[in-house]
């Protein structure tokens, strides 16, 4: 059912990602701007505005900085969010529908960890540096039970092609076939973006961790490259979990759109309602509690194959 | 054509990121060379048709590398540590062995007689490849995968010095651990 | 067109703000306005284009202050809140200074110029800074020793109160209390005479709870704890406030994952008053055991600890927070939120 899309659908991807993710910032300002006793409509301006602030602000240099990694580490974000949103269907059409687009969106996903480590190390700051260490740990506690939610969708699918997993959900979402698997990729989509309560490595309590040393446009593309991500994570929660572009009377691009927005809503609105997980806490639980809980998922669904 | 430019590009940058390993001043700048060498040879890898193959080795090397990082330098360096250094030691040996085992590979490549291909390859190499490990091999695939796990494991044991009797008391009665950092779980 | 001057006016500031000792009162002012303009703090200098110091100066915190303006990168301008009044016309005027384009590129120009007459290349030691020193840890494993010091000029953190910290990867090794600019007969904000109906240990308690929360990576619930703070200092009637504040109490009271972030950390034995006892967790629940009986028609709340508790506290803060990771270290230094104001001059006792 999957086509392939023309090529300038390439240039498409990051200007729906930078409006998806506008669209998270600007919720997310339109909530704090409501906690704060203010009038939520304000926050529709925040992000634009901030961008504004950090566009005049100036670039640091810091005695001893490793630039070269420093200044690649953050522009590493948004391009890792950009390149694993390419197998993302909108609808029926991708920009491209590889045999192992699931791996695929793995691998770049996994990108985002080399980047904040980059980010961290090369500001020749403990702030920086241990909200790199913090990012890794977050990234060894949530990956295996996020790698074993995505095999129960490749495993219910048949295939690790995102046009297959979308086709099997004809009769039945995964969503509601696989919700273990869905809440755990859920956890680790907050996870894999360091959003919300599992943005401690670049908390408030690291006076900003990895970002604690950058400012104006290098800070700009973190802040805006977390965002896309964010709603990269979002959208392919769409295809693997809720039916991809399948839905009523609209086009199938719209209810990937509608449904990917959804998702994003909830994301941004447990960021603002949770408090910050505490990673040496968390660890334990990823370990013992939620790779079991994935494991035991996928031998259910491998049943559900078997005697379907 | 662009398969054999993308080859190229990827050959050259993959053995050029492979000699930087040896000539940045760096541990991190060291490390993230030998992962740029491993992302272009996944990039080959895509090139023979093996995506799964491909894509497993960027994802792979990534998450590998990260953790390297993480001990070779919390071992070594101080942050952003762009103190000379040298990936190299005993350069006149290691120049030596190197050579000799790069012209002893060189040699094998022009004189092994390389055998015609037979057959054609299969439309799924995924499925070709699942269907190599799990079926007539099921049984030694899973065997080696219990056996590194037993590794991994047992070098963890070996490597702690704490172990049930520091965490829950001499009779193993104590209901909560004595952890310097406790996890979440209370166990 | 100028570009530079239309972005800037444009874009909503973001102030750093630092506490000095004495300076409580003027904090809340400037937190108010900053609330009420929709500005956000920033999380360190390099986020911030304005740095407003809240509180009377002194000659040991300048230094640390003056080292934070150097880190500002520009656009930037400077605002000292000596009392809470001075507020608003020290902030417009920093935020005038900002938008001052031609002073801007002037004080980016000569940055420029100094740090390039100071550059001095160093073959050796890139930036010219040393090499980490080494030392075992708690494995007994030889890791680098980093230098950290936690405050003064840091957000969510006591006034004046410095903690210089040797770390390994993440973990505090080592620690030392000291106070920044204390000194004797100064007179604590939340100490003074409660002449508004028990509001005022309201207040403090919310304040102490808003800091842990911001701490503990929960801005939203932060935010609306200082809305309500400010509310309830506001003399005369505040109509809505009690209900407000009930839902605020019943939604962070609920939070089982904070409960779960605090409970183990922190923990004070009995011989300690009694504010202090318990892990944070406890003196969590204790903070919102105050609110919860001042938000209700009752008895006015406990005063908050006086002079001794906030000095038992820093007593036994380095104990504390060595062998803890830095995140759980300043969980433990929020929950005990010393009034770094009552305690008067401070000297760490020997041996600690």
């Amino acid at each position: 059912m999957s086509g392939v899309a023309p090529p300038w659908a390439v240039l498409l991807v990051p200007a729906l990602l930078i409006v998806l993710g506008y669209g998270a910032a600007a919720g997310t300002a339109a909530l704090r701007a409501r906690a704060a006793g203010a009038a939520p409509v304000s926050g529709l301006t925040a992000p634009a505005r901030e961008s504004a602030r950090l566009l005049v602000q100036r670039r640091r240099t810091i005695p001893g900085t490793d630039t070269l990694l420093w200044r690649l580490g953050g522009a590493l974000v948004p391009v890792a969010a950009v390149l694993a949103a390419l197998v993302i269907p909108l609808g029926s059409t991708a920009v491209s529908d590889p045999s192992v687009g699931v791996v695929w969106f793995n691998a770049m996903e996994v990108v985002v960890w080399a980047a904040l480590w980059m980010l961290g190390w090369g500001a020749n700051s403990v702030w920086g540096l241990v909200g790199g260490y913090r990012f890794l740990i977050q990234g060894l506690s949530y990956e295996l039970p996020h790698m074993f939610a995505l095999t129960a969708a490749a495993l219910g699918a048949g295939s690790l092609r995102v046009g297959d997993v979308v086709a099997a959900q004809e009769q039945v979402w995964f969503a509601v076939l696989m919700p273990a698997a869905f809440v755990v990729y859920l956890v680790s989509a907050l996870a894999m973006a360091f959003w919300g309560p599992f943005g401690t490595p670049v908390g408030r309590d690291l006076a900003g961790g990895v970002a604690a040393e950058l400012s104006g446009v290098d800070l700009l593309v973190l802040r805006a490259g977390r965002y896309v991500f964010l709603a990269a994570v979002a959208a392919m929660a769409v295809p693997l979990f809720l039916g991809g572009g399948a839905g009523p009377l609209l086009p199938g691009w719209v209810w990937t759109l509608v449904k990917t927005a959804g998702v994003l809503a909830l994301l941004v609105w447990l960021g603002h309602r949770l408090p910050a997980v505490r990673m040496d806490r968390f660890t334990e639980v990823g370990w013992v509690v939620l790779v079991p809980v994935t494991l035991l998922q996928v031998l259910a669904v491998a049943v559900y194959v078997l005697v379907r | 054509m662009v398969g054999t430019v993308v080859f190229a590009v990827c050959a050259v940058g993959a053995v050029a990121s492979g000699v930087a390993v040896f000539v940045v001043d760096s541990m991190a700048r060291a490390t993230f060379a030998l992962l740029a060498s491993f992302l272009l040879t996944g990039v080959a890898i895509l090139l023979l048709g093996l995506s799964y193959l491909g894509v497993l080795v960027i994802l792979m090397m990534v998450m590998e590398m990260m953790v390297m990082a993480v001990f070779m330098i919390m071992y070594m360096m101080n942050p952003a540590g762009l103190m000379p250094m040298t990936m190299v030691h005993n350069r006149a040996g290691s120049l030596a062995v190197s050579g000799v085992v790069f012209l002893l590979l060189a040699a094998g490549i022009v004189l092994v007689p390389w055998p015609e291909r037979e057959g054609t390859p299969p439309p799924d190499p995924t499925l070709a490849l699942g269907e190599a490990i799990m079926g007539r091999h099921m049984l030694v695939m899973m065997l080696v995968g219990l056996v590194l796990f037993a590794t991994m494991v047992a070098a963890t044991v070996l490597a702690t010095h704490r172990g049930r009797y520091e965490r829950y008391g001499d009779d193993l009665r104590r209901g909560r651990p004595d952890d310097p950092i406790g996890g979440g779980l209370d166990r | 067109m100028d570009l530079t001057g239309w972005l800037l006016r444009r874009a909503v500031p973001r102030p750093f703000v630092v506490t000095t000792v004495g300076g409580t009162g003027a904090r809340l002012a400037v937190e108010r306005i900053v609330r009420e303009r929709g500005w956000r703090r920033a999380l360190s200098p390099a986020d911030a284009d304005l740095l407003v110091v809240c509180g009377p100066a002194n000659a040991d915190a300048d230094e640390a202050l003056d080292r934070v303006w150097a880190q500002l990168p520009g656009p930037r301008a400077r605002a000292r809140v000596g009392a809470p009044e001075q507020a608003r016309h020290a902030l417009d005027t920093a935020r005038a200074d900002l938008l001052d384009v031609a002073a801007q590129r002037r004080d980016a120009d000569a940055r420029d110029r100094s740090a390039r007459a100071a550059a001095d290349p160093d073959e050796d030691m890139p930036g010219g800074l040393p090499m980490a020193g080494r030392g075992e840890d708690r494995d007994g494993l030889t890791l680098d020793r980093l230098h950290l010091s936690l405050g003064p000029a840091l957000p969510d953190w006591p006034a004046g109160l410095s903690l210089r910290t040797v770390i390994q990867g993440d973990v505090v090794q080592e620690a030392h209390v000291s106070l920044v600019g204390a000194r004797d007969g100064a007179a604590s904000f939340w100490g003074a005479p409660d002449g508004d109906r028990g509001g005022r240990s309201t207040a403090a308690a919310l304040d102490s709870a808003q800091r842990l929360l911001s701490v503990a990576g929960w801005p939203a619930a932060a935010l609306s704890a200082r809305r309500l703070r400010d509310a309830l200092l506001e003399p005369g009637p505040r109509p809505g406030t009690g209900a407000e504040l009930r839902r605020w109490r019943h939604m962070v009271g609920r939070s089982r994952l904070l409960r779960w972030s605090l409970r183990g950390l922190g923990r004070v034995g009995d011989g300690a008053p009694e504010e202090l006892r318990g892990d944070a967790a406890d003196r969590w629940a204790r903070w919102l055991g105050r609110i919860g009986t001042a938000s209700d028609p009752g008895p006015p709340g406990a005063a908050p600890g006086g002079p001794d508790v906030a000095r038992t506290a820093l007593d036994l803060l380095p104990d504390l927070v060595v062998g803890q990771e830095l995140a759980s270290a300043r969980l433990v230094v929020a929950s005990l939120d010393p009034d770094t104001e009552a305690v008067g001059a401070y000297a760490p006792e020997p041996g600690t």
